[in-house]
């Protein structure tokens, strides 16, 4: 009997310190969750600490400004002479775009489509400040929920792919770029083979060697390095289209039954000063 | 002063974060520095201590990290950490650059091992020495600037701290 209510009492500790010990690892794996919805407290005091280190941070974007302007300055007649040619050259793709846009609006009427999956809107933004933790790689944006930017949207440099906006405050919002190793949405892509496309995975970014795998792609078919990469639009986040990278290499996987290749990203992820967000029309 | 010490060193993590590239070897961590220059201006009274400490904490976590309570619990550990070797040790220049060098340690290592425990499994042992090194010398200038200039003005208005 006595036997009997130890074994009871034992049991009942293992029960209450198990127990004990999954809150703890739940409670510590909520609070290193970052792509969370903010509660109206934290975007207000996210947002005026922003503002105040907007304010501070202002006499040094003003010279920097100035010392760029005056760099930009120096190499003016270089640009221009540059600019001039590719001018030349820009007469001859917007004639080709407008009969392209012409086709597709017809089609569009033709099949009783309103939108694409291509389609966006561009919000430009500047980089307030970068990740100050180690482990991870965000930026924070001046544009918030006030200009319209809501959780997910896609972020690009140029025509380039560098992230997505993990969360929001009124006036700002968090950028999680695609070099951070602890990204958990895995990006559907195509890549340019000859006149067709091949469609695979992005899969993680390697640190060490500054470029990102992409998996899911046949050892049959044959991949030339300097293909481009772009987003496939496939599921809910990236539209078609945006350039990702080009590819550098090209292995197999450790089965030997499909091809992994090395993609590297044209944009200086060091150096991200202004951005443009996607705002996906369909 | 300890209020604006923290409020400059927090203000300031933000703005150089923008200026200073991820893989250089100046990593600002200025609020803790400033955790460990401001301890012997609350003298001995640590209940205060914790309390200002976890606020800062908290809005570190909310401004630059996107979480909640993260930072709040390092900041606490750091500051359990700081006391004791302020009690254990006598307050120099010297001894608060070793604080904060042991203070960059623990909370680099503490988010280490958050990080591949919890998060992403993608880090080695040589990126948690790269991170503690490329946070060491700009922080420790950042020490000896700030606490060269308490001194002398605490010197100068009879502030009075902990020995």
């Amino acid at each position: 009997m006595y036997r009997k209510k130890q074994k009871e009492k034992r049991n009942k500790i293992i029960i209450i310190c198990t127990l004990v010990f999954c809150l703890i690892i739940g409670f510590i794996v909520n609070i290193l969750v970052t792509d969370r919805n903010l509660t109206i407290f934290e975007k207000t005091i996210k947002d005026s600490i922003l503002t105040v280190q907007k304010v501070f941070s202002f006499p040094i974007d003003f010279i920097t400004n100035k010392i760029s302007t005056n760099n930009e300055k120096n190499k003016m007649y270089e640009k221009y002479l540059e600019l001039e040619n590719q001018v030349k050259e820009n007469e001859k793709y917007k004639v080709e775009n407008e009969e392209l846009k012409k086709q597709l609006e017809d089609m569009k009427k033709l099949l009783d489509i309103n939108e694409t999956i291509a389609e966006y809107t561009f919000l430009n933004a500047n980089v307030i400040s970068r990740n100050l933790d180690y482990w991870s790689d965000t930026i924070v944006i001046n544009k918030g929920e006030h200009d319209g930017v809501t959780k997910d949207m896609p972020v690009v440099i140029g025509t380039n792919l560098i992230g997505k906006v993990i969360s929001t405050t009124t006036f700002n919002s968090t950028v999680r770029l695609i070099t951070a190793t602890d990204v958990v949405d895995k990006i559907s892509v195509k890549i340019k083979n000859n006149d067709s496309y091949v469609y695979g995975i992005l899969n993680g970014y390697n640190k060490e060697n500054n470029t990102y795998t992409i998996e899911g792609i046949s050892q049959s078919i044959k991949i030339e390095n300097g293909s481009t990469v772009t987003t496939t639009g496939m599921g809910d986040i990236f539209p078609a289209g945006i350039v990702i990278g080009k590819i550098t290499g090209i292995n197999t996987d450790n089965f030997d039954l499909s091809n992994v290749l090395e993609m590297q990203s044209d944009v200086d992820f060091d150096n991200i000063n202004y951005v443009t967000v996607l705002r996906r029309n369909i | 002063m300890i209020v604006i010490i923290s409020m400059i060193s927090f203000f300031l993590d933000g703005i150089l974060s923008r200026y200073i590239l991820p893989n250089s070897l100046f990593l600002p961590l200025f609020t803790i520095v400033s955790l460990v220059i401001i301890y012997p201006y609350f003298n001995n009274s640590n209940f205060r201590y914790f309390k200002f400490i976890a606020i800062i904490g908290l809005l570190y976590d909310i401004a630059y990290y996107n979480t909640l309570f993260y930072n709040f619990f390092i900041f606490l550990i750091l500051g359990f950490v700081i006391g004791l070797l302020n009690y254990l040790l006598s307050n120099n220049l010297y001894t608060n650059i070793l604080i904060t060098i042991t203070s960059i340690i623990i909370y680099r290592i503490i988010t280490f091992l958050f990080t591949i425990i919890f998060k992403s499994n993608m880090y080695s042992l040589f990126d948690l020495l790269k991170s503690i090194y490329s946070s060491l010398i700009l922080n420790i200038i950042y020490c000896i600037l700030i606490y060269l200039l308490t001194e002398f003005y605490s010197k100068k208005n009879n502030i009075l701290r902990s020995k």
